[in-house]
């Protein structure tokens, strides 16, 4: 049984890495098609032609050279110098990485706590009108996405009402008062956590709601209720530990959502995370910084449904052989 | 059993009371500069911020009276030109130290040098070396150029046949004992860059990326006084209408390119200083000269350039967008440079009278009495190629669209993203696009003007003109700057009258500062100059 766990791990282990690596083929594919060069250098009004000249000739390399030198010094675990930075990709992105994981992480607990909570509620109280408003709600707000989502919060609690910053990050608090840094940060990430949570919550509750509302009638349950056992406690004990397995899954195919949204996110909120230094490095034509940040993101994304896939296998160790 | 969940989310607002005057001088930006590292900035922010970190021999600055740039010694103390400028003795301050405690020597100049036109490092000077020795290699003739006479005193000597000048010695200094242990294939993305040990009045604190970098006042150095404002900071803040905000409410002390629309609200607000940086850039409609060596069937005709000049309602356009804060544009030479234009030239009016005359004399006749105009058997039909990003020059070319239509031109507008934009103009395969340009100081045409695309990488307009050649090279061998400033003049008026391109108008760049700030310069040539003279005073 235990070998049988060890070979699963390392097969998973190996198809993360081959994906990475087709990943990475793919976006120096696209990085080399792509139009432009380091523009941005050539529109400094002290330019001289020998320079100019120097820096046109970098995009000469074919893709077959570009993209073996890059796999070359990938596995020596160099990720390259970025040209819009002048610095070593990794030192960049890990600058970055910080605010997007703050971000995504924060939202993510918030909506699952909040689409729970609301689901707990509405299950046990089904076919009220609290239930079928929410209901109701969820389906439309569904078709709300972060790109939706965020313009119509700035518009109407920036614009409007003025109560939040149109955009930003708490960049440079003087103060040492943890009041002061708590309320900063309230004032600047409330918006953007806002904007995400919202396009999250309503898939999330329906999942729950479903979900809770299935279980809670299940035989088992029935029979603990009859014998009259606290709700909250059967909800603790025996619902909520026996939904986690269903809800794991949904998070891992999700995960990709959330990383897409912070990134439109970061984008329109001027969030120094990885989705803008990404974006720049697009614009900026800095390849090997748009490959990293490509790459860290693919990596990203395949090792939490790796973490996901086992903390499942934790919780129900049936799942060992269907997901091999 | 019921259960209410309760959220509150209070919001504590204490309100503080922090002390104004140490708050930091704070400017705005909209994207994070590239390095910290001379070589290899490229953009004007970043080499005004190493002009507070790093010192040079000498120091340029700009007289906008006058319009003119003079240079003033920083870390050198002495210098002194031979009778025919071959030879420069420097004798540099002996109380100049690195921020590591290291004292600041005629080594660490001769490395600077050298390290800076080495061709492999691409560094930002390249290229600029054209008064020097240089080896078979593209690298500095150390042998030949320095004469290092003691730790203080140094003495160089430049190819013969140049005319060197103070601009040759307007190089930032960088530390030897410190880059030298970097190799050379790691200097792009050595610690250096962005943590750098420095000698200018102020040093590095902290940078975090795209979010602040934080100078703080070098106590060492000969330039700080007790009134030099201890701590500058310079503030990333992608979007426009929040940096607008955040100067309003007093967290930005600076701001540049304040757009026309916000011009007037923040001279009326009472709480801030706003200056108008004069004309170093213009807009312009550029047309494709000649097309595979041959002149552009439409646009290879003076007359055609021409008519299309006078079509252009540019006053409307002025007013409306730019709300006056730019004025019309007659040539490449720009207003900023006052010193060296002899006479203004006009600027061509709008005339759409004038436009159908010069039209019809380069053979463009309404034959279908379609509204365009055809000439052997095609229409006058093209697509004006714009980059995305810039708003308001859509909303101008939307305007001209409507003029040409009037003198019987069909003009299209296209927005290209800006990466294939760039990467087509350098290709040449836009036949008539619309950007900005900016000026270096002093100006140098051969850049743009030169007939070698070798030469002249910004020639995208395949202008060949051998006069303007020829004015060019006579002018790289003079040294009077008189007879350079005539040259200067004699080809803004070639390219007046050529028209290679339509100059639109020279835009203003205006800044706020709040103010608390005083004594502060700003200028064309360095957008905040001298910052360790300036003073906050609530």
């Amino acid at each position: 049984m235990k070998n049988n766990y060890y070979q699963i791990i390392l097969r998973r282990i190996g198809v993360l890495f081959v994906s990475v690596f087709f990943v990475y083929f793919i976006m120096i594919g696209l990085v080399f098609i792509s139009p432009g060069k380091e523009f941005y250098k050539l529109l400094s009004p002290n330019m001289n032609a020998e320079l100019t000249n120097k820096l046109m000739a970098h995009n000469q390399k074919s893709f077959l050279t570009t993209s073996v030198d890059y796999f070359i010094n990938l596995i020596k675990g160099d990720l390259g110098t970025s040209t819009r930075y002048n610095e070593n990709v990794s030192g960049l992105i890990y600058q970055h990485i910080l605010v997007t994981l703050f971000i995504i992480v924060t939202a993510f607990i918030l909506q699952f706590i909040f689409s729970a909570i609301f689901a707990y509620y509405t299950s046990s109280h089904p076919n009220r009108w609290v239930d079928k408003f929410a209901d109701k709600l969820s389906s439309i707000m569904y078709s709300f996405s972060t790109i939706i989502v965020a313009p119509i919060l700035i518009l109407v609690f920036s614009f409007s009402l003025q109560i939040f910053p149109i955009e930003g990050f708490p960049n440079f608090i003087e103060s040492k008062n943890p009041i002061t840094i708590f309320t900063t940060y309230i004032y600047y990430i409330t918006l953007p956590l806002a904007s995400l949570i919202i396009s999250l919550m309503p898939v999330y509750y329906k999942y729950f709601r479903e979900i809770f509302f299935d279980i809670s009638n299940k035989p088992y349950i029935l029979y603990l209720k009859s014998l009259g056992i606290n709700k909250q406690k059967i909800f603790f004990k025996n619902i909520l530990p026996n939904s986690m397995n269903s809800i794991l899954s949904i998070v891992g195919i999700d995960l990709g959502f959330l990383l897409s949204g912070s990134l439109i996110t970061e984008i329109i909120f001027g969030i120094p995370g990885v989705g803008r230094l990404f974006y720049e490095a697009i614009f900026a034509k800095d390849y090997q910084l748009t490959l990293a940040c490509g790459l860290y993101s693919a990596f990203i994304f395949l090792l939490l449904n790796f973490i996901i896939d086992i903390l499942r296998i934790l919780i129900d160790k049936r799942l060992l052989y269907s997901l091999r | 059993m019921k259960k209410y969940f309760a959220f509150a989310l209070i919001l504590i607002i204490v309100s503080c009371s922090p002390d104004n005057s140490k708050k930091p001088l704070t400017f705005g930006f909209g994207v994070d500069i590239t390095t910290l590292n001379p070589m290899y900035s490229f953009s004007e922010i970043e080499s005004n911020i190493n002009e507070l970190l790093f010192l040079s021999l000498v120091y340029h600055k700009w007289d906008s009276e006058k319009g003119e740039m003079s240079s003033e010694k920083i870390l050198a103390k002495k210098i002194t030109w031979n009778s025919d400028s071959s030879e420069v003795l420097i004798e540099i301050r002996d109380d100049c130290k690195w921020s590591d405690g290291k004292p600041l020597t005629t080594d660490d100049i001769v490395f600077s040098y050298d390290l800076c036109n080495d061709p492999e490092l691409e560094s930002s000077m390249f290229g600029y070396y054209t008064n020097f020795n240089l080896t078979k290699s593209g690298k500095l003739d150390i042998q030949k150029t320095f004469e290092i006479i003691s730790k203080y005193v140094l003495k160089i000597k430049f190819r013969a046949g140049t005319h060197p000048n103070d601009l040759d010695l307007d190089i930032f200094i960088l530390p030897k004992h410190v880059i030298e242990k970097i190799p050379k294939s790691e200097l792009n993305r050595a610690k250096f860059n962005h943590a750098p040990v420095t000698s200018g009045a102020y040093k590095v604190k902290e940078w975090k990326r795209n979010q602040y970098l934080l100078l703080e006042k070098n106590k060492d150095s000969f330039l700080v006084n007790d009134k030099t404002i201890p701590l500058i900071m310079f503030k990333v803040i992608p979007d426009y209408n929040n940096r607008i905000l955040q100067l309003k409410n007093g967290e930005l002390d600076f701001l540049d390119y304040i757009e026309s629309e916000n011009v007037s609200e923040i001279k009326n607000d009472g709480k801030f200083n706003t200056e108008s940086l004069e004309g170093r850039f213009y807009d312009y409609i550029g047309f494709l000269n000649n097309k595979d060596g041959k002149p552009h069937p439409l646009f290879g005709d003076v007359k055609v350039r021409k008519a299309i000049a006078y079509s252009l309602d540019r006053e409307t356009v002025i007013e409306k967008f730019l709300f006056s804060t730019g004025d019309l544009a007659s040539g490449p030479l720009t207003e900023l440079f006052k010193s060296i234009i002899a006479k203004q030239l006009p600027a061509i009016p709008y005339n759409p009278d004038s436009a159908r005359i010069l039209l019809t004399s380069a053979g463009f006749k309404d034959k279908d009495n379609d509204g365009i105009l055809e000439k052997d058997g095609y229409k006058f039909k093209f697509t004006l190629f714009l980059s995305s990003g810039n708003p308001k020059r859509i909303y101008a070319a939307q305007i001209f669209k409507e003029n040409l239509k009037q003198v019987g031109i069909d003009m299209n507008v296209e927005v290209l993203e800006i990466n294939t934009f760039m990467n087509k103009l350098f290709e040449k395969k836009l036949d008539a696009w619309m950007l900005g340009y900016g000026n270096s100081i002093p100006p140098n045409f051969k850049l743009t003007w030169y007939s070698d695309p070798q030469q002249a990488p910004m020639n995208f307009f395949n202008y060949k003109n051998y006069k303007v050649d020829s004015l060019v090279t006579t002018f790289e061998n003079l040294t009077s700057s008189k007879k350079r400033n005539k040259i200067l003049n004699q080809i803004n008026s070639i390219i007046y009258k050529e028209q290679p391109c339509v100059f639109l108008y020279y835009l203003n760049n205006i800044v706020a500062i709040n103010k608390r700030v005083k004594n502060y310069t700003v200028n064309s040539l360095n957008l905040f100059d001298r910052v360790w003279e300036w003073e906050i005073k609530e």
